[in-house]
């Protein structure tokens, strides 16, 4: 094969979408989605739920939902959805936060967001900014300074929108991919759906990535890690302290700093005389981006070296920016 | 936008093994969390703005 033929191929490949590792966006397809939908009810401020790695945050007293769903019209088999009751001028952003590890080498850069998005009618109201910024220190998105902003007239019908922006030197530091704008009418319930989302370098939106479940999930587990067992999961032994159950625990993947822990489980069973217990506190020790050890507490007293286990055991871990 | 963050209580730790103060038991969200001592943490930041701002107490655990 020529060497003009070869690199013929090789942008017929790009034109296609097949050259891999193109997406910056972590679960731009919204296929993992590790935490639970959220409905809006009771929630107000910041939170993750639903698709991974993407943050909702709303300003005022409106309550906020934000969901996974199915749908082929974003690029796709799944979409995010973020819903928004009242009230009016309620400002919303759904973020997702690009760590300096990942974006550094693209400073400088010409850079290009695609995605699909609708949203309902809310009072005429049928835009939002699609905006990219960067964070005041490494990894630190206290404050953030706005790259560039873009607006998109979206209807209830999904459509694709393609947007290049260049990355100033302080995309180093990690860098916002926003969807903001604001909850215009005081009363009914506004849904914005969106999906596909694709940051890549050049001023070119390719064809969306797909990449496969497990390598998504991977991906993902470096900021978030949820498990969950059914029944009853053997963790440890019973320890010399024989009020205590004690086991370590190694995380999936590395993760991206040391994270938030919560543990929780139906009941401690003590196999060595068959009863069990319900802890009174379980807590985690010693974490690091590794692993953790976990402890769990409770009054009656065991027998040093005898297994334990936990029923229903829940981890999670949060180490999202 | 300001990223609000919903801790209503906050617990130090001590490492059995070392002696030395540990995670911090906080209740965020609802939900307790074991924080680890490390600024690159989000929720570890944001007990240490709210303690300097005067919002949040760290008990003795």
């Amino acid at each position: 094969m020529s060497k003009a033929r070869g690199l013929a191929d090789l942008g017929n490949a790009y034109s296609d979408g097949a050259l891999s590792n193109r997406n910056m966006i972590i679960n731009g397809g919204m296929q993992v989605a590790q935490r639970s939908n959220r409905s809006p009810g009771g929630f107000s401020g910041s939170f993750y739920a639903g698709p991974d790695r993407w943050l909702v945050n709303r300003t005022g007293t409106g309550t906020t939902g934000f969901s996974q769903v199915s749908s082929t019209s974003y690029g796709g088999t799944k979409a995010a959805q973020a819903t928004f009751l009242a009230a009016a001028g309620e400002a919303y952003v759904v973020t997702q936060r690009i760590e300096d590890a990942n974006i550094a080498h693209l400073a400088g850069q010409q850079v290009t967001l695609s995605f699909w998005v609708s949203g309902s009618s809310d009072a005429g109201s049928a835009t939002l900014n699609a905006t990219l910024s960067y964070a005041s220190a490494p990894d630190d998105f206290t404050t953030e300074t706005t790259i560039s902003s873009s607006s998109v007239s979206y209807s209830g019908s999904a459509a694709y929108y393609t947007f290049t922006f260049t990355l100033p030197s302080g995309a180093a530091n990690g860098v916002g991919v926003k969807f903001e704008g604001a909850k215009t009418d005081a009363t009914g319930t506004f849904t914005l759906t969106f999906g596909g989302v694709q940051l890549e370098v050049g001023d070119t939106a390719t064809p969306f990535e797909h990449r496969s479940y497990g390598d998504e999930l991977a991906r993902c587990q470096r900021y978030y890690q949820h498990v969950q067992e059914g029944g009853f999961t053997r963790i440890g032994v019973v320890p010399a302290i024989t009020t205590n159950r004690e086991a370590p625990f190694k995380f999936t993947t590395e993760m991206r700093a040391s994270p938030s822990v919560s543990v929780s489980g139906g009941t401690a069973y003590f196999f060595a005389s068959g009863s069990n217990d319900t802890p009174s506190s379980s807590t985690a020790e010693g974490i690091t981006i590794h692993g953790f050890f976990q402890k769990s507490s409770g009054t009656p007293s065991r027998t040093a070296g005898g297994t334990v286990a936990m029923d229903n055991w829940l981890i999670t871990a949060d180490a999202e920016l | 936008m300001e990223t609000k963050m919903n801790i209503t209580s906050a617990t130090q730790g001590t490492d059995e093994l070392t002696g030395n103060p540990s995670s911090i038991q906080a209740t965020i969200d609802g939900q307790l969390m074991s924080v680890p001592l490390d600024p690159s943490n989000r929720h570890y930041a944001e007990i240490i703005r709210q303690v300097e701002a005067g919002e949040l107490t760290i008990q003795d655990g």
